[in-house]
């Protein structure tokens, strides 16, 4: 324990004289975070900037105010709704994104007392889509029961989670920590091949080290870096306006976890790199893999490989991180507690011991043992 | 000197077709400074690998102390101590970070490794500089600390790769002195290119070439037995010069008598010619021949390597 001990020290001290290392792995993660942020971070419960044309048309005032009072269940408007001042100008703030929507009121054509309301945005734009539909959602049955219509049917929205995803930062931000702490891959493969390539690897052998002496000191002080990414990613996440609905503790936990298999990942790829180069591309590649494959980006179908009774596994269901994800997810988007998501940490567990003692395995074998 | 401390039985490695190390067997005398010597692969690296526990023949053994080192107990591999060729250090621990956490983990107690380093720091003019980061140290200082990275645990025996590559002089000076004083209690083993540091260092020699070793033994005997021999240039005075009459005094002194008329020099070669100087200016003098000048130049190391190892460029 006292050589773990060491290597654990001098590991961690090494990474602290060398924090270029450890930025770089920590700003692209936040970097992904920052993209989804701007480009993406649709807000579910934003209130929509909307312009809307023909108030004067009978009933159309009416509407408008029934529109401006609707609320979410926080309380907040749905919509902010403003005069257009023009057709042009109208044009202008759905181009410039000053406004989402223009909603044109105009008489029916059939010259009935109905309203006939045409919506006007960027198709391509989430924010349109979003408020458009939310429009079309109050509107019809507003305008059907002026109309005398009868209601055909009621639709409410149910979220899965307590809370639920409010924005696409909060639905993406697990996966972004995720990838983060799965960028210690390239890190401890690289850290690792750098002792072979000083030949240091070589000195500690002849101090009769054993392998797992060594890689469990390096992998702690990759955990400590582990911890860390959490603690950043979950930092900038709250600062770009992530909503986080569990356990910090339990994120923590998993995040842990999950950097105890991408370690292992690591180790393995140290074994087959000829120099730290090699292991941070390697590494790299690696990384990219397990990201997309666990679906932090998007969902993955299931690749059913074999069933067990009643349980398909799935080829995903090898990599931990994938556990991981979804335990994560759980926890900050849902509010899960330990229990309700103990199966997925007893698998994320599980896999990561079993990765992490290939590598061991494997980087013993071709690195540390007595060269034939 | 004559308590064993490494031993080499048959020792056989090959690597696919090339046989690096053909049967080596040879003996390392407590407290001596033992020498290999040989062109570039020649099996010396190897040899040493395998006699630091770093690489296991294919066949035969080494002992330490009687124990094999391969399928030997860890405390038989910490007993020998090693400096490799290329400087192996962590780039941002400081001197002194390193020298501790080698003792450690050779085993050392946190004061004792402490004090050992401070000591090594301090014998190889390096304690100014015991908390840089090795990076930030000049090439000779890096290769210096490497060498205090090897005895950093106090090993019984000191394996060097090329101790003095790429030193300079006043550091090779100081690192030859370091080792000399150190083969009062340690044996050291090194390897080295450079003639003149095994003539002045090592106590014996070992010539290996093509992984087979020639020739092993002290370097004055060696000088003595192999090689083309002494050379001593003996200036005559001027006038009529016999030839024949030199070589027939100096049959059985000399390997070989030439005269080089225009410089009025007769040229003597003999092996250990230095010691038999007497005897040949005597016999010069019973043959009437008086020399005005003698000049000698002594059989060399590096004399005795080229008649075994031959001329041919290696690699």
């Amino acid at each position: 324990m006292l050589k773990t001990a060491l290597v654990f020290s001098k590991s961690l001290v090494e990474m602290v004289r060398e924090p270029q290392l450890a930025v770089l792995i920590l700003l692209f993660p936040v970097f992904m975070l920052l993209i989804i942020y701007i480009g993406y971070n649709t807000p579910k419960l934003a209130t929509h900037p909307v312009l809307v044309v023909g108030t004067d048309h009978p009933g159309a005032a009416a509407l408008v105010d029934w529109l401006r009072a609707q609320r979410y269940a926080d309380g907040r408007p749905m919509f902010n709704l403003q005069a257009a001042p023009d057709p042009a100008a109208a044009e202008t703030a759905l181009k410039t994104q000053a406004a989402t929507v223009l909603l044109r009121l105009a008489p029916s054509p059939d010259g009935g007392a109905a309203l006939q309301a045409t919506l006007y945005g960027d198709a391509t734009s989430m924010r349109f889509v979003t408020a458009s539909t939310l429009l079309q959602n109050l509107m019809v049955p507003y305008l059907d029961a002026k109309a005398g219509r009868p209601e055909v049917v009621k639709i409410t929205e149910q979220p899965l989670a307590v809370q639920g995803a409010q924005t696409d930062l909060d639905l993406y931000s697990p996966g972004m920590m995720l990838f983060a702490i799965l960028m210690l891959t390239p890190q401890t493969a690289m850290l690792v091949a750098r002792e072979v390539r000083w030949g240091t690897l070589r000195r500690l052998r002849l101090s009769a080290l054993r392998p797992w002496q060594l890689l469990t000191g390096v992998s702690l002080a990759q955990m400590v870096m582990g911890a860390g990414l959490v603690a950043v990613m979950f930092g900038c996440a709250a600062l770009m306006g992530f909503h986080n609905h569990g356990s910090v503790w339990l994120a923590v936990l998993i995040g842990l976890l999950v950097s105890f298999s991408a370690i292992g990942f690591g180790l393995m790829v140290a074994c087959i790199s000829t120099n730290d180069g090699d292991a941070l591309n390697i590494g790299g590649v690696v990384t990219m893999l397990q990201v997309f494959l666990c679906g932090a980006f998007f969902a993955m179908p299931p690749l059913t490989v074999f069933t067990v009774g009643s349980y398909e596994i799935g080829a995903l269901d090898f990599i931990p991180a994938t556990h991981g994800l979804l335990a994560l997810q759980q926890v900050l988007i849902s509010g899960a507690s330990l229990g309700q998501v103990g199966f997925r940490l007893a698998l994320t567990l599980g896999l990561s011991v079993v990765y992490y003692c290939l590598g061991v395995l494997i980087f013993g074998w071709r690195q540390m043992r007595q060269r034939t | 000197m004559t308590n064993v401390v490494i031993k080499t039985e048959n020792l056989v490695k090959r690597y696919g077709a090339l046989t690096a190390v053909n049967g080596l067997s040879l003996e390392v005398y407590e407290g001596e400074i033992f020498g290999f010597l040989g062109p570039n692969g020649a099996g010396k690296t190897t040899s040493i690998n395998m006699l630091c526990g770093l690489l296991r023949p294919d066949a035969g053994r080494v002992l330490v102390r009687g124990v094999p080192m391969d399928g030997g107990t860890a405390e038989t591999r910490t007993r020998v101590g090693m400096c490799p060729q290329t400087i192996v250090l962590w780039e941002r621990l400081t001197c002194l970070e390193q020298l501790e956490f080698m003792g450690q983990m050779y085993g050392l107690s946190g004061d004792r490794a402490r004090r050992r380093s401070l000591k090594l720091l301090d014998d190889l003019d390096l304690a100014d500089s015991r908390n840089k980061q090795a990076r930030t140290l000049s090439g000779g200082m890096q290769r210096r600390l490497n060498l205090a990275m090897a005895l950093v645990h106090d090993p019984e025996i000191v394996v060097l790769d090329e101790p003095e590559a790429g030193l300079d002089p006043q550091s090779r000076v100081r690192v030859r002195e370091y080792l000399q004083s150190l083969a009062r209690h340690k044996t050291v083993i090194l390897t080295t290119h450079n003639m003149d540091e095994a003539d002045r260092v090592v106590d014996r020699v070992a010539i290996i070439d093509h992984g087979e070793l020639l020739e092993l033994d002290t370097p004055e005997a060696l000088k003595q037995r192999v090689g083309e021999g002494d050379v001593i240039e003996i200036r005559l005075a001027e006038g009529r010069h016999d030839e024949a009459g030199a070589r027939s005094a100096l049959a059985g002194l000399a390997a070989e008598v030439r005269l080089e008329p225009a410089a009025h020099t007769l040229r003597v070669r003999a092996l250990n010619a230095v010691g038999q100087l007497a005897d040949i200016l005597a016999a010069l003098a019973r043959a009437g021949i008086q020399p005005s000048d003698v000049n000698i130049r002594a059989n060399t190391l590096e004399d005795v390597f080229l008649k075994l190892t031959g001329r041919r460029l290696r690699e």
